[in-house]
C-alpha cells in the first residue's frame, strides 16, 4: 500500500471518528427531536364544550416543579410525533406538555411527559418520579405568571402497549394533571421500556 | 513489517468506523408505541402509517369537533447505553490510531 493511501486512510479515520464520536455524544446526552412532528389542530371537546377552555399561548405552561423530588424544569409545548405518539422534549432535562390538550388550571387533562434517563443511563428529569408520594404537590407556572398547585391522587404503571390513553388525555370531571414517563425493563428490539409510569393529580 | 502493522490497524479501524457509523445512523429511527388506542388488543410495536392514534369527529347540532388521542410517549433511552459507549470507544480508537500513524510519519521524516 502506497504511503499516500495510508496517509489518506489515517486522515479518514480521524475525521470519521470525530464525527461519529460527536454525533453519538450529542444524541446520547442531548437527544435529537422527533422528525415530522404534526401540529395539533385547535379543537373543542365534545365532552365539555361549555367548560373546556381553548388554550392560548399565555396559558401555556413554562415551568413545572415537584418540590418533594427536587424537580424544577422548563416546559416545552409539543404535539404528536410521526408515529402517533405524544411527542417528547428535545432534551433530558426539560418536560413536555401536550398542547392539543388542556392547559393547566382548566377543566380537563393537562398532560406532561419527560425522560426517565438518557442514552448513557444517567438520570433524566423524571428518574425518581416513582418515589412521589400521594398528596405531594406539583406546581405548574404558565406564561402569564400564574402558578397552579396540583396534589397527587395516585400513580399507576401500565404495560407500554396497554395504557388507557382516553383516561389520560380526556378526563373532564375536574382540572387534572397527568405526568407520563417510562418505567420497567428495556426492550431492545423495540427501543423502549416495557412500562409507562403515570402520575395523576388534581388541582388544589 | 512495522508499516504493514500500522496499515492493517488503520484498515481494521476504518472497518470498525464504518460499522459504527451505520449503527449510529440506525439509531435515528425508532419503532415505538402501538397503532391502537385504549382498550385495543396489544399489537407488536410498528411505525404507524397515520400521524395520530385515533381521531374522532362528531357532529352535534351543526357543530363539528375533532378529538385527537395520541399514543403514549417514549421517554427513555437508557437501554442504548451499551451501544452508545461502544460507539464512543470505537470512534475514539479510530481517531487515536489515525493520529498515532500521522504522528509517527512526521517523526520519522
Amino acid at each position: 500500500m502506497s504511503p499516500i493511501i495510508k496517509h489518506t486512510l489515517a486522515i479518514l479515520a480521524i475525521v470519521a471518528g470525530c464525527i461519529v464520536f460527536s454525533v453519538t455524544l450529542v444524541r446520547a446526552v442531548w437527544y435529537a427531536p422527533e422528525e415530522g412532528v404534526f401540529s395539533v389542530p385547535t379543537f373543542f371537546s365534545p365532552f365539555s364544550s361549555t367548560t373546556k377552555a381553548v388554550s392560548t399561548p399565555d396559558s401555556w405552561p413554562v415551568r413545572l416543579s415537584i418540590p418533594s423530588l427536587g424537580v424544577a424544569a422548563n416546559v416545552q409545548a409539543v404535539g404528536v410525533g410521526k408515529t402517533g405518539n405524544m411527542a417528547v422534549p428535545t432534551n433530558y432535562t426539560d418536560v413536555a406538555w401536550y398542547k392539543g390538550g388542556t392547559s393547566p388550571g382548566h377543566i380537563g387533562s393537562a398532560v406532561f411527559d419527560g425522560h426517565v434517563d438518557n442514552g448513557f443511563g444517567l438520570d433524566g428529569v423524571f428518574k425518581h418520579l416513582g418515589d412521589i408520594a400521594i398528596g405531594a404537590h406539583i406546581l405548574v407556572t404558565t406564561k402569564d405568571g400564574t402558578t397552579y398547585t396540583y396534589g397527587v391522587d395516585r400513580t399507576e404503571a401500565y404495560p407500554y402497549d396497554a395504557v388507557p390513553t382516553d383516561t389520560i388525555f380526556h378526563s373532564d370531571d375536574a382540572a387534572h394533571l397527568v405526568i407520563i414517563t417510562c418505567d420497567g425493563v428495556w426492550i431492545s428490539g423495540k427501543k423502549t421500556y416495557d412500562h409507562r409510569l403515570v402520575v395523576y393529580a388534581t388541582l388544589q | 513489517m512495522h508499516t504493514t502493522r500500522i496499515s492493517a490497524s488503520a484498515i481494521v479501524a476504518t472497518a470498525l468506523l464504518l460499522s459504527g457509523a451505520s449503527l449510529a445512523f440506525a439509531q435515528t429511527s425508532t419503532t415505538t408505541g402501538t397503532t391502537a388506542g385504549t382498550g385495543a388488543t396489544s399489537t407488536a410495536a410498528v411505525v404507524s402509517a397515520a400521524p395520530v392514534a385515533s381521531v374522532t369527529t362528531t357532529a352535534a347540532t351543526g357543530t363539528k369537533s375533532t378529538v385527537v388521542t395520541p399514543n403514549t410517549p417514549n421517554t427513555g433511552a437508557g437501554g442504548e447505553a451499551t451501544t452508545n459507549e461502544l460507539l464512543l470507544v470505537a470512534s475514539a480508537l479510530c481517531v487515536a490510531l489515525g493520529a498515532t500513524y500521522l504522528f509517527r510519519q512526521r517523526v520519522t521524516r
